[in-house]
């Protein structure tokens, strides 16, 4: 039994992601040693790669619940920046307390994720163009809240832990995600609507309801991710998480969450997370010129899916028998 | 009949936008506008700010109405900021002014808008090959030297140093060549280990100067041509003020704090009053038909003040009385 165990954990994408990540920090380990002598994986990098990560992470948590339904949420950067305003103007402008504040900013997350649901569940709208009206939407109403950065004071202890805890906020989301995906029989309709939304249909699942209650989670995430970047470099902006929606959705493309749904894990977007910012630490402790950066980041990305891919379809064991 | 209110519309839309002329109180009425590279970079704010308070006091004091068009993209994205600057030609509006996001697409813009008579000038950032009738802001060469000079004083002339710009605009290109020129005309040892662009992404600059300080030891200090990483709390969290300095342009509130904790050893604080005061004035020049003073190329330039640690208090204090609290 343990083998067959061991032979299926191989054979997840999760395993594949995990094992480039792991690869990642070894050679840059290995860099750090050969350039600065001292290690990489002994110092504060591997806390700080683990912080930076958490917020593209906490709003993947969402977006792979979308896109595990077929779906995709483009707005995602823009709702991060909605909760960072949202939260500085009812926190400081009003004066709202720590807790109402946090609620009423993730209320506003989750409501702007809802319509988008609605939009896409009811309306029948393609999930690009619903999200993407929002995209534009989110920062439009983030401007009309304030045109200026606006400082938040970490002075309630609610603040202060989201500020300086956001892997652990990570870490609780993806673990609620990944237990109501895994264990509930809701979960199990995520997955049956973005493998076949038909036959989900034909079996009697609510598939609108469903999709109108992922998009509304996928809000909730973002918004946290929104509030948790805020409160970590004290201030709320409409620029804020601007093009990270395009990171968000390559989290999860790296942590194997297939983008014709049905297929994929939150623990995979969470690997994916992280495994993405530690390829620009990489890329800069192998002395990569800042210029060709951008284009190896972007390389490297559809080469680590590619290879995913390939391992997946099991390619490489048919090369292997071939060989021989 | 459609035809004859359609004539009538086009006749309507286009005497009404014929500036400057009287309002409805009889007084001459002005309509300038001021576009920033993006609505949503915060630095532009005090220049809005400055617009709006000297249109009110040049307005009080010549009997006129001034109006304050504030338009921009929401993102850096100069095709976007060429057709708003179109767009405002073709309303007819008293003067415009433009911080160029990118030199050579608004050149086409500003000439379209010039050839319409409108007066156009620049501010911040300029296009000085188009036909702008003056440009006011920071002189960026400068701005990379009195950095460079600054850092290399703090090394004592020899050391390896870090470049953060934010993007290709004109004036951050401008300002990293007046780095380089520095350390080459005067300190022969410094050098420039390499320019990293963080695309104007606070998030991406905080993370790239930990993660090249953490892979590279060489590096004595960084220079920020812009204040990315300093905007908020814990930018400079791995920067170690013994071993490695820093400095930085920009001085708004947000930066302050770097200077107290020793963290950043010196603000460069640009004219921004000057970005929103001077367009207003000069675009007024230039609409009543008056000369405007300015030196080689139709510039005028900006102060430059360098805070440190021992001048906080009275930049705050002069900050203060202009912008307030």
């Amino acid at each position: 039994m343990a083998p067959r165990m061991g032979l299926r954990f191989w054979k997840t994408r999760e395993f594949g992601t995990a094992s480039v990540l792991v690869a990642m920090l070894v050679a840059c380990d290995i860099a750090a040693r050969t350039r600065t002598g001292s290690s990489y994986l002994l110092s504060d990098s591997v806390l700080r790669l683990f912080q930076e990560s958490s917020f593209i992470g906490i709003a993947a948590v969402g977006a792979c619940a979308v896109i595990l339904s077929g779906g995709v949420d483009l707005s995602s950067g823009s709702v991060m920046g909605l909760a960072s305003v949202t939260l500085a103007v009812i926190s400081t402008r009003l004066g709202w307390p720590a807790v109402p504040a946090v609620a009423g900013t993730l209320a506003a997350g989750t409501l702007v994720g809802l319509v988008n649901g609605l939009l896409v569940g009811y309306g029948k709208l393609p999930p690009f163009i619903a999200t993407l009206g929002f995209y534009s939407i989110a920062r439009g109403l983030s401007f009309m809240l304030s045109d200026r950065r606006l400082s938040i004071p970490r002075e309630s202890a609610l603040f202060d832990v989201l500020g300086r805890y956001s892997f652990w906020t990570m870490i609780v989301v993806g673990a609620a995600a990944a237990v109501v995906l895994a264990r509930f029989s809701w979960g199990r309709y995520v997955y049956a609507v973005g493998g076949n939304e038909e036959a989900a249909r034909y079996s009697g699942l609510r598939v609108a309801a469903i999709k109108s209650g992922l998009y509304a989670g996928a809000g909730f995430c973002s918004a946290l991710a929104g509030i948790s970047l805020a409160l970590r470099y004290g201030s709320g902006y409409v620029d804020l998480g601007r093009g990270y929606e395009l990171q968000i959705i390559a989290a999860c493309a790296i942590g194997g969450v297939s983008f014709s749904g049905g297929e994929g894990s939150v623990l995979g977007a969470l690997l994916g997370a992280i495994t993405l910012q530690q390829l620009q630490t990489l890329l800069i402790f192998l002395g990569v010129e800042a210029d060709r950066i951008e284009i190896a980041y972007g390389s490297a990305i559809i080469l680590a899916v590619g290879l995913d891919m390939l391992r997946h379809k099991n390619v490489f064991s048919g090369w292997l028998r071939r060989a021989r | 009949m459609m035809r004859f209110v359609g004539a009538l519309v086009l006749v309507v839309l286009a005497t009404t936008g014929c500036d400057p002329g009287p309002s409805a109180s009889g007084k001459k009425k002005y309509r300038f506008a001021l576009i920033p590279k993006t609505l949503t970079n915060e630095v532009f704010n005090y220049g809005k700010t400055a617009a709006e308070a000297t249109a009110k006091d040049l307005a009080a004091k010549e009997n006129c109405d001034i109006e304050i068009l504030w338009q921009a993209p929401t993102a850096a994205d100069p095709a976007k900021q060429a057709s708003i600057l179109q767009n405002l030609a073709d309303q007819k509006v008293s003067g415009i002014s433009v911080s160029v996001e990118e030199a050579n697409t608004l050149k086409g813009a500003i000439d379209y808008a010039v050839e319409k008579g409108i007066p156009v000038m620049t501010f911040d950032s300029d296009s000085a090959q188009s036909k702008r009738k003056a440009f006011f802001g920071t002189n960026d060469l400068e701005c990379g030297e009195k950095l460079a000079h600054f850092m290399a004083q703090l090394l004592g002339g020899k050391g390896k140093v870090m470049v953060q710009s934010g993007s290709e605009a004109p004036n951050l290109q401008d300002r990293v060549k007046g780095v380089r020129d520095c350390f080459a005309q005067h300190f022969p040892g410094m050098s420039v280990i390499d320019v990293v662009k963080c695309n104007d992404d606070q998030k991406k600059a905080v993370e790239q100067i930990a993660q090249y300080s953490q892979s590279n030891k060489e590096i004595q200090g960084w220079i920020l041509v812009g204040g990315w990483a300093v905007f908020g709390d814990h930018g400079l969290d791995t920067i170690d003020p013994a071993k490695v300095k820093v400095v930085s342009c920009d001085a708004v509130p947000q930066t302050w704090q770097y200077l107290q904790s020793g963290k950043c050893q010196m603000l460069l604080g640009q004219d921004l009053w000057g970005w929103g005061a001077q367009s207003v004035r000069i675009l007024k020049d230039l609409a009543d038909g008056k000369p405007v003073t300015t030196g080689p190329g139709g510039r005028v330039n900006g102060a430059l003040e360098e805070v440190t640690k021992d001048t906080l208090d009275a930049f705050k204090k002069q900050w203060a009385e202009r912008f307030g609290k």
